[in-house]
């Protein structure tokens, strides 16, 4: 290989890699042979067409070409603002009435003075002057007590209240807030969330600084600059998607369900976009893009099967802690879809000795408990107890099911405290074929609590105890331990956890699986 | 502002053609356009961005008898320019040299890549690839690796991947001009 080839090869991986003199080399050796020229040129196209098909971050060109014309946009509109002012500043200066002459040296020392004051004013004035009150959005659902904080004055907000720039919002923890802008843009803040609302005082753009806790966000197409969503560790600049944002004080998590979003790290000027179904996560030492993923923790995971993952069932090994997939065993009239993995039973039901024994071994030392469920019922009006779901201990009592009686749904968990009543409950749609709802019932901190598509429901029930009184045995979908009760219906995903999952998890469970739902065939 | 919003061109060569239908059309053209004239990879979509920001501005005066790709590349090739021009001054000077021996090429090279559905041609001739081959793109272009750790990674040397490399994009390109020849033939 020649040394002229050499230099085109680095200078292919790497344009900044050769020196200056290996530079000067290529240079002086491309002069000499046009055609190696033609040939490094038609390498370096093809090299960049690679990079545009496959780099994960130059694959969004056209929304990266639009947020730069809504860059331009808001940046000309703050220069013409900025110049309104100054002329305003200008011509009150010259209709002032004046009884000196223009030739005077004190005239001339003021129309200096007035210059250098307009000239600060046109530098200095967005910034010092101080924000003004402006209707912001308002409030169309409150749950518990949300404050709002505008000069040291705090008080609860209530539906329909206007909610203004400036204002501190607080959401304790259980409570939650949606509020609407003017253009139905969206923004569901979670419990547990302290946040600022504000307004771009020059293009009326929407502000939100996020100091914890989490939203979820429609936004629509904005037409007057990006809505940005400010946080400890970055900005998610957005124009008009679908988001999720999770503040804690390490990172902050972004999770985009539609469109795109920017997530800038202001003080390490690095950012990334975050495109529908990733995730992009931003802390003081990283800025990494990640897919969407469901459900989007395994902690505490002890089985679960979903349509786009674990399309075979996946259990945890108690003795390594890995997953291994493990097919279930069928007894009747039941199917696998082949297109979606899903469970259909019709009749018949589906177990495992081993995923029960292991779901037992893994949870047994627990005081938490979870399970998500995606269903859809073809039980119809049928009020016979039919059982979706169940783990069967070997001492024939169950270690917790859950039961179908026409639109009333049955939960019993087992712990080493007194038995409770069953937790019997509706659901706020009805039930039905080809209607999959997402169902989760957690228990913790002495409660059990049921979640329809990731809202909490009224009905609860005290619990005590823990896990530890849980028996090994076979886990049932579709049928009670005797193979009885059988419920007609399918189940698209499962997830099986020894720890309580919060309400803010199982919403963005949901929200995950609704957008990866839309993407899969 | 939303792209799909923009008025149409006054006058365009073709009267059909509005910003959003422009954008979409020659992107993948001027952004390769000026990767080839030497622009690190990780700054080509900046001045793709200002180029394209530049013909939102002045999308009026667009001459009606210029193709807006032309126009497109006439913008590029001075944002090219103005980039390089910020560099040291040995370094621009050889960076500008660089330029000039590139556009040389292109006017005298096979127009083989300058024309039609660039984007569509190398998805079929990529599918065409051999598996080791699209094994190393991915390497090289999806996990953004340097030469020397694909090296690492396969247990060859970076000279080697170096090489690998060129033949896998000389026979795209021979590969897409040949597509490309016979869908505008």
């Amino acid at each position: 290989m020649s040394q002229l080839e050499i230099l085109i090869n680095r200078f292919l991986d790497d344009r900044s890699e050769l020196a200056p003199a290996e530079l000067d080399e290529l240079i002086a050796g491309l002069r000499a042979e046009p055609d190696r020229a033609v040939q490094l040129r038609e390498q370096l196209v093809v090299d960049d067409l690679l990079a545009q098909k496959m780099t994960v971050d130059r694959r969004n060109f056209m929304a990266q070409v639009q947020q730069r014309i809504a860059d331009f946009e808001r940046t000309e509109d703050e220069i013409d603002n900025q110049v309104s002012e100054l002329r305003e500043l200008a011509t009150a200066q010259f209709e002032r009435p004046s009884r000196w002459s223009g030739n005077s040296t004190w005239v001339r020392a003021a129309l200096a003075l007035s210059l250098a004051a307009a000239l600060a004013g046109f530098f200095l004035l967005p910034r010092w002057r101080t924000s003004e009150r402006r209707p912001v959005a308002r409030v169309v659902a409150v749950q518990g007590t949300v404050t709002a904080t505008e000069n040291q004055a705090t008080a609860a907000l209530v539906q329909s209240e206007t909610l203004f720039s400036g204002q501190g919002i607080a959401a304790p923890v259980g409570s939650s807030l949606t509020i609407e802008y003017d253009d139905r843009t969206q923004i569901r803040i979670a419990g547990g969330s302290q946040l600022t609302l504000d307004i771009e005082q020059q293009t009326g753009a929407k502000r939100m600084t996020i100091d914890s806790g989490e939203i979820w966000a429609t936004v629509a197409k904005q037409t007057v600059g990006a809505m940005e969503f400010a946080t400890p560790h970055a900005v998610a600049v957005v124009l008009g998607t679908q988001l999720h944002i999770t503040v804690t004080a390490d990172d902050t998590l972004l999770e985009v369900t539609e469109g795109q979003v920017r997530l800038d790290r202001l003080a390490q000027r690095d950012s990334i976009d975050v495109a529908a179904n990733q995730s992009g996560l931003a802390s003081e030492t990283l800025l990494q893009l990640r897919p969407l993923v469901w459900p989007a923790s395994t902690e505490g995971l002890a089985y679960a099967f979903d349509p786009f993952v674990r399309r075979v069932p996946r259990a945890r090994n108690p003795n390594t802690r890995n997953w291994y997939s493990s097919e279930l065993d069928r007894v009747g009239s039941t199917a696998v879809n082949e297109f979606t993995d899903a469970l259909e039973l019709t009749g018949g039901y589906f177990h495992s000795q081993d995923d029960g024994h292991d779901i037992v071994t893994v949870s047994q030392g627990s005081d938490g408990f979870s399970l998500e469920l995606v269903f859809s019922s073809a039980q119809g009006d049928s009020a016979d107890p039919a059982r979706i779901v169940g783990l069967a201990g070997e001492d024939g009592k169950d270690n917790f099911y859950l039961s179908q009686a026409g639109d009333e749904l049955t939960f019993v968990l087992r712990t080493d405290g007194p038995p409770p009543p069953p937790m019997k409950f509706q659901l706020p749609s009805v039930l039905g074929p080809n209607k999959a709802v997402h169902l989760a019932i957690t228990y913790g901190s002495g409660q059990i609590t049921a979640y329809h598509e990731g809202q909490a429901l009224p009905t609860t029930l005290a619990l005590e105890g823990s896990l530890a009184a849980w028996t090994s045995g076979k886990l049932l979908i579709g049928a009670d331990r005797g193979g009885a009760s059988p419920w007609r219906g399918t189940i698209e995903a499962m997830a099986i956890y020894h720890r309580c999952l919060g309400a803010s998890e199982l919403a963005r469970n949901v929200n995950n699986y609704k957008a990866l739902a839309r993407v899969e065939p | 502002m939303a792209l799909e919003t923009l008025p149409a061109m006054s006058e365009p060569s073709d009267p059909q053609l509005d910003y959003e239908t422009i954008v979409r059309e020659t992107q993948a053209h001027i952004r390769a356009y000026i990767a080839g004239m030497g622009v690190p990879r990780h700054d080509v979509d900046d001045i793709a961005q200002d180029v394209y920001l530049e013909l939102y501005r002045f999308f009026d005066r667009v001459p009606a008898e210029v193709h807006p790709k032309q126009w497109l590349k006439g913008i590029a090739r001075n944002l090219c320019l103005n980039y390089f021009r910020r560099t040291s001054r040995r370094n621009r000077l050889q960076r500008e040299a660089l330029v000039e021996i590139f556009l040389r090429a292109e006017q005298e090279g096979p127009p083989g890549l300058a024309e039609g559905p660039i984007r569509r041609a190398l998805d079929g001739c990529y599918k065409k690839l051999a598996p080791e081959s699209r094994r190393m793109l991915a390497l090289r272009y999806e996990q953004e690796l340097p030469s020397q750790t694909i090296a690492q990674r396969l247990n060859t040397s970076p000279e080697a991947v170096r090489v690998a490399l060129f033949r896998i994009r000389a026979t795209l390109k021979n590969c897409i001009t040949k597509n490309l020849a016979s869908e505008n033939g």
